[in-house]
């Protein structure tokens, strides 16, 4: 076997956990901006918190109780957005992205100032935390965990946006919000359900992917960024598109810093820059 | 009974309705006609609480809905069957029927039954129909709310003449079961075949209102409110 198939693979495999874990968080960001037109910049932060949370849970007990932490946190944080933003709900994009801005600033902040600026390193759980041989070659058991419930909490969303009514809801309210309002909808919960959910998925995302990236300032930043990326490759508002977004964008990540590490951000923002010239709508618009 | 009073309605700092007056007994069926850009899709979008007024009032059934929200406006009785149709493209035609029915008196079988068409497609996302079918849903999604009073705004807008046709059978039969009926309509043959009355707009106000019978017999007054050839 020639030397560069386990390479190829283990960042075949790593883009596969990557990309997954930020289709958990990017869905959220481009079901409120689709819907509600909030463009929510603490996003970045909600993911932090899930990081610092499992930084924090060693065992399978803790583990269990900080992943229903970071569940109730992400949500409640997303009730409480939704009722900021709600003020601005008819003010342009800039005054809302600089509203949320100032949450994601907070929410740093506070972090670290209750951790400190060193990386905490995150553990997996006990029996996860080891490596399976694939093709002769050691693969850390916890991504491939990651990528299992990765796929299962993509494929529910997925069945629950394309086949349930409220799967409906969502993609009415993103295609025209005012008609839905006139079928007798009251849009307010409709947001606020949104930024709940999606705030949420932040959260889980922060805490399933604090073992592989680990709690740290700064996460929070590069987070928000590839989410972002992957929501305009994706298209606004679009599911489907942000599962292709960052399955590519996991990949172009994990196989460009293997190969040529210096360059790996501009393969990114070059894939992003090439999507906007040839389909400025997203991939699937 | 809608009872529209003095309403003044427009987008950011311009007016476009000027103190409007209008009224619409329950079971009636009024054509709103004017040249382009009068303010007739403004005033179908302030009834629905879509544009809020900046003063007057809009009674339905001496209910005040001025100022309300639109999911307030359709929950007290009143749907749009907005310009331009707005069906939600990415959702199936029986989700459209599915999020907007509500109440006894449209239930998703009648609905099928007066759109047969939309039942053989109902797995179909709204993207894929013609624009007749489209505007079927659009007004299927409308009845689905159980309205007491319904406003369409330009349903032949780009449709062939034999939909047209179809469309204005299946108004009539709407009208016939009781509900009342704002139209706005550029296609006077069909605002004749529907209606019982018409309201004539110009910049923003109603100048006139007649039984359809003998507005269409006073081609002067077409002429000179509509620009019409006598
Ligand atoms: N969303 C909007 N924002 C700002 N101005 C608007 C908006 N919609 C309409 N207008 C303006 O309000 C005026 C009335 O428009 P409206 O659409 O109500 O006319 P209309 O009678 O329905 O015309 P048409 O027959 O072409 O449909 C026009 O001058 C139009 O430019
Ligand atoms: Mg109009």
């Amino acid at each position: 076997m020639p030397e560069w198939v386990p390479v190829a693979m283990t960042a075949t495999i790593n883009g596969l956990a990557i990309g997954l874990l930020l289709f958990v968080s990017a869905v959220g960001l481009t079901l409120i901006f689709g819907m509600m037109d909030v463009l929510n910049l603490a996003h970045g932060g909600l993911f932090l918190i899930g990081a610092y949370l499992v930084a924090e849970s060693p065992t399978w007990t803790t583990f269990a109780v900080g992943l229903a932490a970071a569940t109730t946190i992400g949500a409640v944080a997303g009730g409480a957005l939704s009722l900021a933003t709600a003020p601005l709900a008819r003010r342009p994009h800039l005054d809302q992205a600089l509203l949320t801005l100032g949450i994601a600033l907070v929410i740093a902040e506070v972090l670290s100032a209750l951790y400190g600026d060193d990386v905490r390193p995150a553990n997996p759980p006990p029996g996860l935390d080891g490596a399976v041989p694939i093709l002769g070659h050691q693969y850390p058991t916890y991504r491939l965990a990651v990528i299992g419930v990765g796929v299962v909490l993509a494929l529910v969303f997925y069945w629950m946006v394309e086949r349930t009514k409220l799967g409906a809801l969502f993609r009415a309210s993103v295609a025209d919000r005012d008609m839905v309002a006139a079928i007798g909808i009251d849009v307010r919960f409709v947001r606020v359900g949104v930024l709940v959910v999606g705030s949420a998925l932040a959260a889980v995302a922060g805490f399933l992917g604090g073992p592989i990236y680990n709690a740290r300032p700064g996460l929070d930043s590069t987070i928000l960024v590839l989410a972002l990326v992957v929501v305009v490759i994706g298209g606004l508002g679009s599911v489907r598109g942000v599962l292709l977004a960052s399955l590519l964008v996991g990949q172009i990540e994990s196989t460009g810093r293997a190969l040529l590490p210096s360059l790996a951000s501009f393969l990114l923002f070059g894939a992003l820059a090439v999507t906007i010239a040839v389909k400025p709508k997203g991939l699937l618009r | 009974m809608l009872l529209v009073h003095d309403l003044h309605s427009g987008y950011g700092s311009g007016t476009v309705l000027h103190g409007l007056s209008l009224q619409v007994r329950t079971g009636q069926a009024l054509a709103v006609l004017g040249r382009n850009g009068v303010g007739k899709t403004t005033l179908l979008s302030t009834l629905m609480g879509l544009v809020r007024p900046r003063r007057g009032s809009i009674r339905l059934d001496g209910c005040e809905l001025a100022g309300r929200r639109p999911d307030q406006v359709s929950r007290a009785g009143i749907a749009l069957v907005p310009q331009g149709r707005r069906i939600w493209p990415t959702v199936t035609v029986h989700e459209h029927v599915r999020l907007a029915v509500r109440g006894q008196s449209w239930p998703i079988q009648r609905l099928y039954e007066l759109f047969p068409n939309l039942a053989h497609r109902r797995h179909q996302p709204a993207g894929n129909l013609s624009g007749g079918e489209q505007q079927m849903l659009a007004i299927c999604r409308a009845l689905a709310t159980g309205p007491s009073l319904i406003l369409l705004d330009e349903p032949s807008e780009g449709l062939a003449p034999g939909i047209v046709s179809h469309l204005a059978t299946a108004i009539t039969e709407m009208v016939q079961s009781g509900l009342s009926v704002v139209i706005v309509e550029h296609d006077l043959r069909l605002a004749y075949a529907v209606a019982s009355d018409v309201a004539v707009m110009v910049r923003g106000t109603v100048v006139h209102t007649a039984a359809v019978d003998e507005f269409r017999n006073d081609h002067r007054r077409a002429h000179q409110l509509l620009g019409l050839e006598a």
